[in-house]
């Protein structure tokens, strides 16, 4: 039906006006077909439809016709020739003519081997005899084996090498060597279960290769991919190394914020929740920071419904696919890569001096009507009244420094291949005291197959061990510290206030973090006959984090009489997966057919406790839990998940121009109750490449022009274990000489996942012979059956209760990415990329929400990430309060929520994307790459539990405009004690500290030097040495740290690496 | 074609993987599904007891620092010592619907109410225990779950009253008349008076007993001005022998004191604390300053000559100017490593039940009997007894003084006293004065609470 339809409109895209007559007059000599039929077409107004391929093989035309009427035209003009016709209405259309059974010439056999260029027989590889239906596929040897006679051509493909045709000679056994694809159109893709390339996918998929990943010095792989996936929002909720990022894949699809995309390593799923029992100062750690970028090949993040499906219950929020490097035949290569560099953070905020601050004290006090004494004031009256303290300098401003090593050795035989390889990185922090993340890797990979390539057996195994040594908490959270604030005593002790905290004694709080990562992967192969794979893909990670606290009382303000503690967090997550697959690979007619079926078996099993542990002997040996004179459990977890499923994929491709996929899963999980565990997905994607189409002239500027479209659906399971179980856990802290029990939950046995319908329709064209391509998609995803964490009224005892909601979220919105090669000469070549994002996310339905306990939350028609707050109308005159608009119109210097709330703004992005710029010349290449986030989002003022003006902590210098004197026209309310507090609370929440958090970063800069000329006499295989800088600038107009953390979250850091590359 | 079926035949095996088996995990470790909890005696009597770990496992709850030390500086007792807004709001009468403590003590309290619920539910549907144990594990969630709600129509006046588990239902329902919900508390205070023993479960006094339901069920007949009803629930708790008033003010509040009719145990006794109360407003030593102060003027001034109270149960400090203030110093630990938890904290005392009994019976005229129980505590407290001269208006002046001076800091009584007595603006006006309104007797309902439940409405003056 599809199929039709496309041919219908082609046949319309034909269709020209023309004179009307039944009589045909032409005299020519060996004129072409084609000329024929424009004549033709002119005379008589009939139209033509036939596939311009046909008329390769027709003899050219010798004709005598006078008034000829046009039936007896055509039989002249059809003689001999390999055609035939039939009319309909005024449409004559073009067939090949039936071949006669008998005469058939004898087609021989003709054998050949594909290899690829270092000579690895290539398995699977379709041979075509153009303009036939013949086809045959290699075997595990490379031989194929088809029918053919000399002079026909051999189109022969496969994925992620260049297409290459070949005429049949008299020879009978062809060596045929594939070159690995140059043009972009033909390089891999990797899909779900299975490969394909750019040119034939029928979803959205966008991939990023070693060469990106690697150009940024980072230690998560995550960093390195942020603005450079339409589609895919990455952004970093802290700039300590190891900090988690939040991602997201074309919008948030849950109302409950579940929004995680599926993390698959080389066919492993990875944890993506932080393993953390209690945070650090970078909050929790990204576990995807344990994998290691430079042991990373490329990663494909798949998008649509044709490219996600597959995953079931678990693909509504987009999958990433990584896939690590392998050793490659050929010669053994060595590598190391080095490089060392240091950062700083990009920004800091001025804040008020002593002498400001001073100022602002006093007339808090004076306008609370309060004395300053010596106990609520000790700024005022016992500390010294000029020194400035600049904490931010001193807590974050000091320099990080950052050094990596990595080595490589790769290489095999055309049987066997292997890689080793290892990294040592350490990275400080622009916190004092030497903190940091240590981190090594190694990478262990090693593929075999049998002599007749009949069975193959792969396996890699990644390990990594992260060590962080951090203090408790950021000390970006001291930035407010008061100006003239002590360190130290008179004597050289610390100082401290009646209940405060001494930055500098808060820093003996050390909060270490390791963790360990094991991810071990292998697949085996068996082919039985040319086409046929049996397949196996067995998995298996652990990852461990173990974690400590020290809290030395020390660091304790001696009134508090805290004596030395130590927290022990261990977490441990191991999972496992088998999924057997069996995949078939034929040609019908003049298309290739590939099938794929398999299962999967699944279980991830997490366990982690979280103990407390006093009575040390010494503080050096808080480390030591046995050192503990008593340890008292603070919780423990367990969750065990298990996940089984089969699925199914047909995938047709038709002469290269019309494609269809259509893919099938069924699937069960845990994370549902008995009776709801189950359910289907599935998906249908097409794509029609119409630049194959006669309409479009070979050697037109408009070298590829793909149309896809894909519909189908996926879902998301992305919430608590056994949420389901009505169940008591226990409270752990006995009481009467036994361990209590409480109500763990509220529980729900009937909910199920939530479905995300995907619709996209994609267009991807390439010009100038493939040096320009561009991608445009528009996709239209609705989530529904929201599995909500349903916010209850606290008279129910417990917040909320896990259920499906028959609440809608659209997601819809464009993606375009333009990759080109501006300038391509042999010592010069200019490349570009560009992406661009524009996602609009809309609550579409919620039945009933006015009587439901998100009225005040969401709001039907805007986004799910709408932030409410108060209108701010200006500060008051008189009374130096700020002022706000009330529900009722009314302004005032007093107002509530929910009931005065409005909608400040949207924290999704309006539209955000990347610029990659890439020249080389000779030697020498220059890499920069721009983000730029059209935002908005609130100010470094913005949010809840800050201290007003005129309380003891310091300000930035917003408060320069505050309210002095009555008749004053102020920018933000008087200094206060504590009697305007919750008036700041309310400026703190409104429109005031609200606004655009906009920006466009320079993320990264690198030059890199290739030496390989000037090396070779020392027997070098290549050198280069470079240079990279990350966050060089950042143009913006938010007021604050930065507009990515926003707020008082650590900012990232401006960072310079130098680093040297050499290969044996 | 042909291997296109066997393709086929292996694609219908492999269907057949999904099987149900492989998703029907076992069960969490940590957990223990409901069925099961309530067929023995002992995990029943645990998941009744935990409602006691999960009241006090952290600080800032509604049974630990905040009951305590909030609602004494809503009142004229205590103040902290610098400005903090959680708690200015308080000592301000500045409560807002979404001032932080307002929400926490309000979600605190119903979900222990769920927990009676759970256990009520469970305990009502099992046969499996023993009679003796079902009695009073259900006479225990009685009692908890009218304890909670007399704090809650005490504290936000007229709220929802919540009896069963089902969220469905007891997400909407709306508030309903405080005498409906005292009507229900009194109801399950006698059912508990009846399935409880004078005897204590464990022996301490960690748990309730029959004494602790008729001590809590006079002091709500006091509030109901059931006067004679008041009078009699108490006399059953003051002619239990297990119980005296204690002479040496410095044990009144150790475990299992002589004078505790109901403690909680500390739980969360990390780093050698004993109550939270204690580690929140106790020094940590001799020379350490007070963070949480008493009010001078307004409560310490009240002390008369000789009150062994202010010698005992307040200490004093001297700021770096040289002003002296006062901090509470019933619970005297703060951390005490070197040693077992000393001091529980304290939910019901006799002294209390004295102070019932002679308010009741001074209302009733019984001016003597009512004048002996203030002696009783007057003499405890090293003072002379009251003069017998004094009329009924002179004793119910005498009876405020004594609750104030006798039970400050403690569980809200003060506050509670102003209002049941009307006299919380007569009293506090002059104090806190333009901050002062009359509405300021009830909490806000919660902000988090009206937004999610329709039906709900606010109190008058915070609209």
């Amino acid at each position: 039906m599809r199929l039709t339809v496309m041919l219908l409109i082609a046949a319309t895209l034909k269709v020209s006006a023309g004179a009307t007559a039944q009589t045909v007059s032409l005299s020519a000599r060996n004129v072409s077909m084609e000329n024929v039929f424009s004549a033709v077409k002119k005379q008589t107004g009939y139209l033509f439809f036939y596939d311009r391929a046909m008329l390769r093989d027709t003899k050219p035309v010798n004709i005598q016709a006078q008034q000829q009427s046009l039936p007896d035209f055509l039989s002249e003009v059809f003689k001999g020739q390999p055609l035939d016709y039939t009319i309909k209405d005024k449409t004559i259309f073009i067939k090949r003519r039936d071949l006669p059974a008998a005469p058939a010439p004898q087609q021989q056999p003709v054998t050949g081997t594909v290899k690829d260029a270092s000579g690895v027989p290539l398995i699977g590889v379709t041979v075509k005899v153009k303009g036939t239906h013949n086809g045959a596929i290699t075997n595990t040897e490379g031989k194929f084996s088809i029918k053919a006679q000399p002079g026909d051509v051999l189109y022969i493909t496969y994925v992620g090498f260049e297409p290459k045709e070949i005429t049949v000679g008299n020879t009978t056994d062809f060596p045929v060597v594939l070159q690995a694809a140059v043009n972009a159109l033909n390089e891999t893709v990797v899909v779900a279960y299975g490969t394909t390339s750019k040119r034939f996918n029928t979803g959205s998929v966008t991939s990023i290769k070693a060469n990106d990943i690697a150009s940024n010095p980072v230690m998560d792989p995550l960093a390195a991919l942020q603005a450079r996936v339409p589609g895919l929002q990455i952004n970093s909720t802290n700039g300590l190394p190891g900090a988690a990022f939040n991602v997201l894949i074309r919008g948030q699809n849950s109302v409950l914020q579940a929004n995680q995309p599926l993390f698959i390593i080389d066919g492993v799923p990875f944890i993506s929740d932080p393993l953390n029992e209690f945070t650090s100062a970078n909050g929790k750690q990204s576990p995807l920071a344990s994998i290691n970028p430079a042991d990373i090949e490329r990663i494909d993040v798949l998008k649509d419904a044709d490219a996600t499906s597959i995953y079931g219950s678990r693909g509504a929020n987009g999958v990433v696919l990584i896939t690590t490097k392998r050793g490659k035949a050929g010669k053994t290569k060595t590598d190391f890569n080095v490089y060392t560099g240091a950062g700083k953070v990009v920004n800091m905020v001025d804040m008020l001096s002593t002498p400001q601050y001073l100022q602002m004290r006093r007339e808090a006090f004076k306008n609370d009507n309060k004395t300053p004494d010596e106990e609520t004031a000790p700024d005022l009256l016992l500390w010294d009244q000029q020194k400035t303290t600049d904490w931010q300098k001193l807590m974050i401003g000091n320099t990080a420094h950052l050094t990596e090593a990595q080595g490589s050795v790769s290489g095999g035989s055309t049987q066997t291949q292997f890689r080793l390889s290892g990294t040592y990185r350490k990275e400080t922090t622009v916190m004092p005291n030497k903190l940091g993340i240590t981190k090594g890797a190694g990478s262990l990979s090693a593929d075999h197959s049998n002599k007749d390539g009949r069975f193959h057996i792969g396996a890699v195994v990644n390990y990594s061990s992260l060590r962080d040594n951090s203090i408790a908490a950021s000390l970006a959270s001291f930035t407010d510290q008061a100006p003239n604030y002590p360190i130290y005593d008179s004597l050289g002790g610390y100082y401290w206030t009646l209940n405060g905290l001494n930055p500098m004694a808060y820093l003996l709080r050390s909060s270490n973090a390791r963790t360990n990562n094991l991810v071990a992967q292998s697949d085996i192969r068996y082919t039985p006959v040319p086409g046929l794979n049996l397949k196996a893909n067995v998995g298996y990670t652990q990852t461990n984090m173990q974690q400590t606290l020290l809290l030395p009382g020390k660091s304790f303000n001696p009134n508090q009489g805290i004596g030395s503690s130590a927290q022990y967090g261990n977490t441990d997550v191991s999972t496992y997966i088998v999924e057997p697959q069996i995949d078939y690979t034929t040609t019908i007619a003049k298309g290739t057919l590939q099938l794929l079926a398999g299962g999967s078996w699944q279980q991830a099993l997490r366990q982690g406790s979280w103990v407390i542990g006093e009575g040390y002997s010494s503080d050096a040996m808080l480390e030591d839990m046995s050192s503990a004179a008593k340890l008292t459990p603070k919780q423990t977890s367990y969750a065990l998940y298990r996940y089984n499923a089969v699925f199914g994929r047909i995938n047709y491709n038709w002469d290269e121009k019309y494609l269809v996929n259509a893919t099938f899963r069924r699937d069960g999980s845990t994370r549902f109750g008995p009776g709801n565990r189950f359910g289907n997905f599935g998906a249908v994607g097409a794509a029609w490449i119409f630049s194959k189409e006669s309409f479009i002239p070979e050697g037109s500027i408009l070298s590829f022009g793909k149309l896809r479209a894909s519909i189908g659906s996926s879902g998301n399971d992305n919430i608590l274990d056994y949420a389901y179980l009505d169940a008591w856990s226990t409270t752990s802290l006995p009481y009467d000489g036994i361990t209590g029990l409480t109500p763990a939950r509220l529980a729900n046995p009937e909910y199920h996942w939530e479905t995300s319908h995907k619709k996209e329709v994609g267009l991807d064209l390439g010009f100038f012979k493939d040096r320009l391509l561009i991608t445009a998609d528009y996709y239209h995803n609705m989530s529904d059956n929201q599995l909500l964490d349903y916010k209850l009224s606290p008279q129910v005892g417990f917040p909320s209760v896990l259920r499906n909601f028959p609440a809608k979220v659209l997601n819809s919105g464009w993606e375009f990415e333009i990759n080109s090669i501006n300038i391509q000469r042999k010592a010069f070549t200019w490349r570009s990329s560009f992406n661009l994002t524009i996602n609009k996310n809309e609550l579409k339905e919620f039945p009933n929400i006015e009587s439901s306990t998100y009225k005040d939350l969401l709001v039907v028609g805007k986004s799910l990430t709408i932030q409410k707050g108060f209108q701010f109308t200006g500060i008051d005159p008189q009374t130096g309060l700020a002022l706000f608009r009330k529900a009722d119109g009314s302004t005032n210097s007093t107002v509530y929520d929910p009931d005065d709330n409005i909608i400040l703004g949207d924290k999704t992005p309006k539209f955000y994307g990347g610029l990659q710029n890439t020249f080389s010349y000779k030697g020498i290449s220059l890499e920069f790459f721009f983000q730029f986030v059209k935002q908005e989002g609130g100010s470094f003022n913005y949010g809840y539990g800050l201290a007003p003006i005129g309380s003891g902590a310091n300000q930035n210098l917003d408060a320069l405009g505050r309210w002095t004197t009555p008749g004053q026209g102020a920018s933000a309310p008087k200094a206060t004690l504590g009697s305007g507090a919750a008036n700041a609370r309310s400026f703190a929440l409104s429109s005031a500290q609200w606004g655009d958090a906009s920006f466009i970063r320079l993320k990264n800069l690198s030059l890199r030097y290739d030496l390989s000329k000037y090396v070779q006499q020392w027997k070098l295989g290549g050198a280069s040495i470079y240079g990279t800088a990350q966050n060089l600038f950042t143009i913006t107009g938010y007021e604050g740290y930065d507009p990515e953390t926003q707020g008082r979250s650590m900012p990232p850091l401006k960072s310079y690496t130098i680093g040297l590359q050499l290969s044996l | 074609m042909k291997r296109i079926h066997i393709f086929f035949v292996l694609l219908a095996i492999s269907a057949g993987a999904a099987c149900n088996k492989f998703v029907d995990t076992p069960l969490p470790k940590n957990e223990l599904v409901s069925q099961l909890v309530f067929t023995d005696d002992k995990t029943a009597t645990a998941a009744v007891t935990g409602l006691y770990t999960s009241m006090n496992a952290y600080n800032y709850q509604f049974a630990n620092v905040l009951m305590n030390f909030l609602s004494a500086m809503q009142a004229d007792e205590l103040y902290y010592y610098t400005t903090f807004d959680n708690y200015d709001v308080f000592r301000e009468n500045r409560l807002v619907p979404s001032s932080q403590y307002v929400q926490s003590m309000f979600a605190d309290q119903y979900s222990f109410i769920y927990h009676t619920n759970a256990c009520l539910e469970g305990l009502r549907n099992n046969n499996g225990l023993s009679p003796a144990v079902k009695n009073q594990l259900i006479g225990e969630s009685l009692f908890m779950r009218s304890f909670f709600y007399f704090y809650l129509v005490n504290m936000y006046g007229d709220v929802p009253l919540i009896t069963s588990t089902d969220y469905e239902k007891n997400g909407i329902i709306p508030r309903i008349a405080r005498s409906v919900v005292y009507d229900t508390i009194i109801k399950n205070l006698n059912e508990s008076v009846a399935l409880l023993n004078d005897a204590y479960p464990t022996g301490t006094r960690i748990r309730p007993n029959r004494a602790a339901a008729n001590a809590l069920l006079a002091r709500i007949y006091l509030y109901n001005q059931q006067w004679t009803l008041a009078e009699t629930s108490a006399t059953k708790v003051i002619g239990d022998s297990k119980y005296s008033l204690l002479q040496d003010l410095n044990k009144v509040f150790l475990a299992n004191s002589g004078e505790a009719i109901f403690q909680l145990q500390p739980v969360n006794v990390a780093f050698g604390r004993n109550t939270w109360e204690g580690f929140t407003a106790a020094p940590a030593n001799a020379t350490a300053a007070a963070v949480f102060r008493l009010d001078t003027l307004h409560l310490i001034s009240r002390f008369e000559t000789g009150d062994l109270r202010l010698a005992n149960w307040t200490g004093f400090r001297k700021t770096t100017a040289g002003a002296t203030y006062y901090f509470p110093f019933k619970y005297k630990v703060r951390a005490n490593t070197a040693g077992p938890v000393t001091e529980y904290s304290m939910v019901l005392r006799l002294a209390e039940q004295y102070l019932v009994r002679a308010e009741a019976r001074i209302q009733q005229g019984k001016l003597d009997d009512g004048r002996a129980d203030l002696d009783a505590i007057r003499v405890r407290a090293g003072l002379p007894k009251l003069a017998t001269t004094l009329g009924k208006e002179d004793l119910l002046k005498a009876v405020e003084k004594e609750r104030h001076l006798e039970l400050f800091t403690e569980w809200g009584h003060r506050w509670f006293d102003l209002k049941r007595t009307k006299q919380s603006t007569a009293v506090l006006q002059p104090i806190k004065g333009a901050n002062w309104q009359a509405t300021d007797t009830l909490y806000p309902i919660p902000v988090n609470a009206i937004s999610t439940n329709p039906n709900l409405t606010q109190n008058e003056g915070y609209k």
